[in-house]
C-alpha cells in the first residue's frame, strides 16, 4: 500500500521535476516556426482533428484485441512453472487459436496500406 | 493516506467521467475518459490489486482510447455536437436514473457497512490469479481466445474492404 | 462422467469456423460455395456427437461444461438450425452481396456460442458464450454490406447489446461479490434454503435478468428488435430470431425454476415476469397488426412468440417450453426461408403488396407460406397448435389462470395479420412484377424440411414428446 503510494508519488514529482528543469535550464531562442504547437504531421491550425483511413482503425483494432490476449499472459507466466503439460496445452490452445485469426486477419489484408 | 488517495483518485475519477458527458467536443470527451480510466486503476491499486491496476491502464487507457480517438477521427465529425435536450425525455432519464441509484445504494448499505461479502477474502497476488486460470477458469479463458477470434473476424466483415478493391 | 469426449461438440463446430475462415482467406476461386458445405460438415459432426454423447451424462472442466439431456436437446436444435441458416445462406449470399466465407464462419461461432451458454451453470461461461454469441451476430446483422438498413441493424444491435451486457457484467459483479461463488447452484441455495439472497445479490440477478431479457426481445426489452430482424440478411434474421431466444430461455429456464418455487422469490420474481410476459405478447402483437413489410410483421411476431416461450418459463414447464421451441425453429425459419425466396439478385420482395397474388403465380411458395403462417397462428392442424396448447395448458395446471387467459386473446389477435398476408395472397389482384429468381435448391430443401417438421409435429408429436420429457424428467 505504502509502496505503491510513494511509487505514485516519486514517479508523479519526478514527472513535474523534469518539466521545471526543462523550463529552467532550456535555452530560449524564440522564433514563429518554434512558436507553433509540435504536432506530429499535421498543421496547427485546423478545426478539430482530421479525418483518417480505415486500415488505421483496423491495424488499431487488431492491437487492442492482441493486447487483451497479451494481458492474459503475465499471470499465466507466474502460474506457469507448476503446471507440466497441461499448461502447455491449455496455453498452446489459447495461442493457436489467436493465431490463426492472426493469419486470417493478415491474409485478408488488414496490413495492406492503399 | 490511504483515504486521501482514494478521495483524490475518487473525484478524480467522478469529475472527469462528468466532464467528459457535459463536454461536446469529441477528442476533450475521449480525454477525459483517458483521466477516468487511469484514476480507476490507481483505484485498483489501492484495492491491492496491481494486475487489474496495470491491465485498466494498458488496455483501457491505452489500446481503447486509441481506438476511440482513430474512430472518432474516422467519423470526421466536424464542429460540435449541438445540444439537444428533449424535456420529458430528460425528466425520464432522470427519474429513472435516481430510481436505479436509490436500489444500488440500498443495495450497497449493507455491504459497505456490515462485515465484507464473501468474495473479499479472494483478493490476492497475480501468480495466484495465474493459478486460478489454470484450474478454475481454465474453461472460460480458452472461451475468451474465443471471443477475440470472434471480434476479430466480425470487425474484418464489417469494416475490412470491399472484395475486388 | 468426467472426460474430454464432453467438449467434443464445440470442438468440433470451432475448428469448422476455424477452417472455413482459413479456406476464404486463402483460396482464389470467386464460387464460394464449397465453404458452406465445409461449414455444414463441420454441424453435422457436431450432431453426430450429440447423439453419440445422449443418455452418458459427459462434463468437464470440474463441472463447468455439462452435457446432461436438457443441454443435448438444445445444442441438437442449434445444430439443425445452423444447418438450416447456413442452407438459406448458399445463394443468397452471391444474390445480396455477401461473402458467404465470413457467412459461414461466423455462424459456426455463433452456434459455438450457443452451445457454451446452455451447457454450463458457471456464470462466467455462460456469459462469455453470450458474448461470443452476441459479437458474432452483431457483425452477421451487417454483413450485407451494400444496404443501408444492414448496417444500421449492425451498428443498433451493437450498441445496445453492448449495453445489455454491461448490464450482466455488472449483476455479475455483484452476485458474485455476495455469494462467492460463479455457480447458478450457489446463488439458488441461499434462496431455496429461505434465508434469501443478499439485497445487492437480488440486485445483482435483477440486472443479470434484464440483460438476458434483452437478448430474448421481451418487452419493454425489445425496442431494438424490429429494426435488426428486419434489417439483417433474411438467413441472419432466421438465426437471430430462434438462437439467442431459445439460449436465453434455456438459462432462464435453468435459473428461474428453482428460485420461483420458492415463496419470496416467487412474490418479486414472478410478478415481474408475468408481467413482461404479457407486455411483450401485446406489445409483439399489436405491433405487427399495423406493419406494411411482411419482414418487420414476422419480427413482431416474434418478439410476441418469445412472450409465450416466458409462459412457459413461468410454469416452469420444461417439455413444453422446449417442445415450444422446436416448432417455433421450424415455423418460423420455414416462413423467413419463403420470404429468403422472395428475391433474385439483388433485390429482396418484402412488402405486403409484393405478396398479392402470389398464390397465382407460385402456388407452391403460397402454399408453404400459408401453412407456415396458421401454424404460427396456432391453428389445429399444425404443430404451432400442439405447442400453444401445452404452454397455455401448462400454465393453467401451475394456477397461472390470468396469464393463460392473456395469451391466449394475444394470440387471437395474431390471428389477424398472420391471415391478412394469406388473404392478400389469395385473394387480392397482383399489381407489380415481382419476378423471383427459382434457382435456389438448398433454400427448396429448407422449406420442405421446414414443412415436414410442422406437419410431422403436428399430427405425431409423440415421439418427440417422450424424447423431451425423458430427457428433462432427471434434470428438474
Amino acid at each position: 500500500m505504502l509502496e505503491l503510494t510513494l511509487s505514485f508519488l516519486v514517479f508523479g514529482l519526478l514527472a513535474a521535476v523534469m518539466i521545471v528543469i526543462n523550463y529552467l535550464l532550456g535555452p530560449r531562442k524564440p522564433n514563429p516556426a518554434r512558436e507553433k504547437p509540435f504536432e506530429c504531421g499535421s498543421p496547427p491550425l485546423q478545426a478539430g482533428i482530421g479525418p483518417v483511413n480505415i486500415p488505421f482503425f483496423l491495424v488499431a483494432l487488431l492491437f487492442l484485441l492482441l493486447d487483451v490476449e497479451i494481458a492474459f499472459f503475465y499471470p499465466l507466466a507466474l502460474a506457469f512453472r507448476d503446471r507440466g503439460f497441461g499448461g502447455l496445452a491449455a496455453l498452446g490452445t489459447f495461442i493457436l487459436v489467436l493465431a490463426l485469426g492472426f493469419v486470417y486477419a493478415w491474409k485478408k489484408g488488414i496490413f495492406r496500406w492503399s | 493516506m490511504a483515504w486521501a488517495v482514494f478521495l483524490i483518485l475518487s473525484f478524480l475519477c467522478i469529475g472527469s467521467v462528468a466532464a467528459m458527458i457535459l463536454s461536446r467536443n469529441q477528442a476533450h470527451n475521449a480525454l477525459f475518459l483517458v483521466l477516468s480510466f487511469s484514476s480507476l486503476g490507481g483505484l485498483f491499486g489501492l484495492l491491492d490489486a496491481p494486475f487489474a491496476a496495470a491491465v485498466q491502464v494498458l488496455v483501457y487507457a491505452g489500446a481503447i482510447m486509441v481506438l476511440f480517438l482513430f474512430a472518432i477521427m474516422m467519423f470526421n465529425l466536424r464542429g460540435e455536437l449541438p445540444v439537444r435536450v428533449k424535456k420529458t425525455r430528460l425528466a425520464f432519464t432522470v427519474g429513472l436514473g435516481t430510481i436505479l441509484l436509490a436500489e444500488l445504494l440500498l443495495a450497497g448499505r449493507k455491504l459497505v457497512l456490515g462485515s465484507p461479502g464473501a468474495a473479499s477474502a479472494a483478493g490476492g497476488d497475480t501468480a495466484r490469479l495465474g493459478h486460478f486460470l489454470f484450474s478454475d477458469y481454465l474453461y472460460a479463458f480458452e472461451i475468451t481466445s474465443l471471443l477475440i477470434l470472434a471480434a476479430l473476424v466480425g470487425a474484418l466483415a464489417l469494416a475490412g474492404k470491399r472484395e475486388g478493391s | 462422467m468426467t472426460t474430454f469426449m464432453a467438449l467434443a461438440p464445440l470442438l468440433t463446430v470451432v475448428f469448422g469456423a476455424l477452417v472455413v475462415l482459413l479456406l476464404e482467406a486463402f483460396m482464389k476461386r470467386a464460387n464460394r460455395e464449397p465453404l458452406g458445405y465445409v461449414a455444414a460438415l463441420a454441424l453435422l459432426a457436431a450432431g453426430f456427437f450429440v447423439i453419440r454423447s445422449w443418455n452418458r451424462d459427459l462434463d468437464y472442466f470440474g463441472g463447468r461444461l455439462v452435457l446432461d439431456r436438457f443441454s443435448l436437446l438444445l445444442i441438437a436444435l442449434f445444430v439443425i438450425l445452423g444447418l438450416f441458416v447456413l442452407l438459406m445462406g448458399l445463394k443468397y449470399a452471391a444474390r445480396q452481396g455477401m461473402n458467404l466465407g465470413e457467412f459461414c464462419g461466423l455462424v459456426l461461432l455463433a452456434v459455438a456460442g450457443l452451445m457454451i451458454m446452455v451447457s454450463s451453470t458457471d456464470w462466467l461461461v455462460v456469459f462469455l458464450g453470450l458474448e461470443v454469441l452476441s459479437v458474432a451476430s452483431y457483425a452477421l446483422s451487417g454483413l450485407k454490406k451494400t444496404d443501408r438498413t444492414s448496417s444500421e441493424a449492425a451498428a443498433k444491435y451493437f450498441l445496445m447489446g453492448s449495453f445489455a451486457g454491461a448490464f450482466f457484467v455488472f449483476g455479475l459483479a455483484l452476485v458474485f461479490g455476495t455469494s462467492g461463488s460463479l455457480d447458478f447452484s450457489t446463488l439458488l441455495a441461499g434462496g431455496v434454503s429461505g434465508a434469501g439472497l443478499a439485497p445487492a445479490g437480488a440486485v445483482g440477478l435483477g440486472l443479470i435478468l434484464a440483460a438476458l431479457s434483452f437478448k430474448i426481445a421481451i418487452a419493454p426489452f425489445h425496442m431494438w428488435a424490429p429494426d435488426v430482424y428486419e434489417g439483417a440478411p433474411t438467413p441472419v434474421t432466421v438465426f437471430l430470431t430462434v438462437g439467442p431466444k431459445a439460449a436465453g430461455l434455456a438459462v432462464l429456464f435453468r435459473l428461474l425454476v428453482p428460485l420461483l418455487r420458492n415463496e419470496p422469490f416467487a412474490a418479486v420474481f414472478g410478478s415481474a415476469l408475468s408481467l413482461m410476459a404479457v407486455l411483450t405478447m401485446f406489445a409483439g402483437n399489436l405491433a405487427a397488426l399495423r406493419q406494411r413489410s411482411v419482414k418487420r410483421m414476422l419480427a413482431y411476431s416474434s418478439i410476441a412468440h418469445s412472450g409465450y416461450l416466458i409462459v412457459a418459463v413461468i410454469a416452469g414447464d420444461g417439455p413444453s417450453l422446449v417442445f415450444y421451441l422446436v416448432v417455433y425453429l421450424f415455423m418460423n425459419a420455414g416462413a423467413f426461408s419463403v420470404l429468403a425466396a422472395m428475391s433474385r439478385k439483388g433485390v429482396e420482395y418484402t412488402a405486403l403488396d409484393d405478396f398479392a397474388g402470389l398464390g397465382r403465380r407460385y402456388p407452391w411458395l403460397a402454399a408453404c407460406l400459408s401453412v407456415f403462417l396458421l401454424s404460427l397462428a396456432g391453428f389445429p392442424p399444425t404443430a404451432g397448435f400442439l405447442a400453444k396448447f401445452y404452454v397455455f395448458s401448462g400454465a393453467v395446471r401451475e394456477g397461472h389462470v390470468a396469464l393463460a387467459v392473456a395469451a391466449v386473446l394475444a394470440s387471437l389477435i395474431s390471428v389477424a395479420y398472420y391471415l391478412k398476408v394469406i388473404v392478400f395472397m389469395y385473394m387480392k389482384e397482383d399489381q407489380g412484377e415481382a419476378a423471383i429468381d427459382q434457382e435456389n435448391p438448398a433454400l427448396y430443401l429448407v422449406i420442405f424440411l421446414c414443412l415436414f417438421g410442422v406437419v410431422q409435429l403436428g399430427l405425431w408429436p409423440g415421439n418427440l414428446l417422450a424424447l423431451i420429457r425423458q430427457a428433462l424428467s432427471a434434470a428438474f
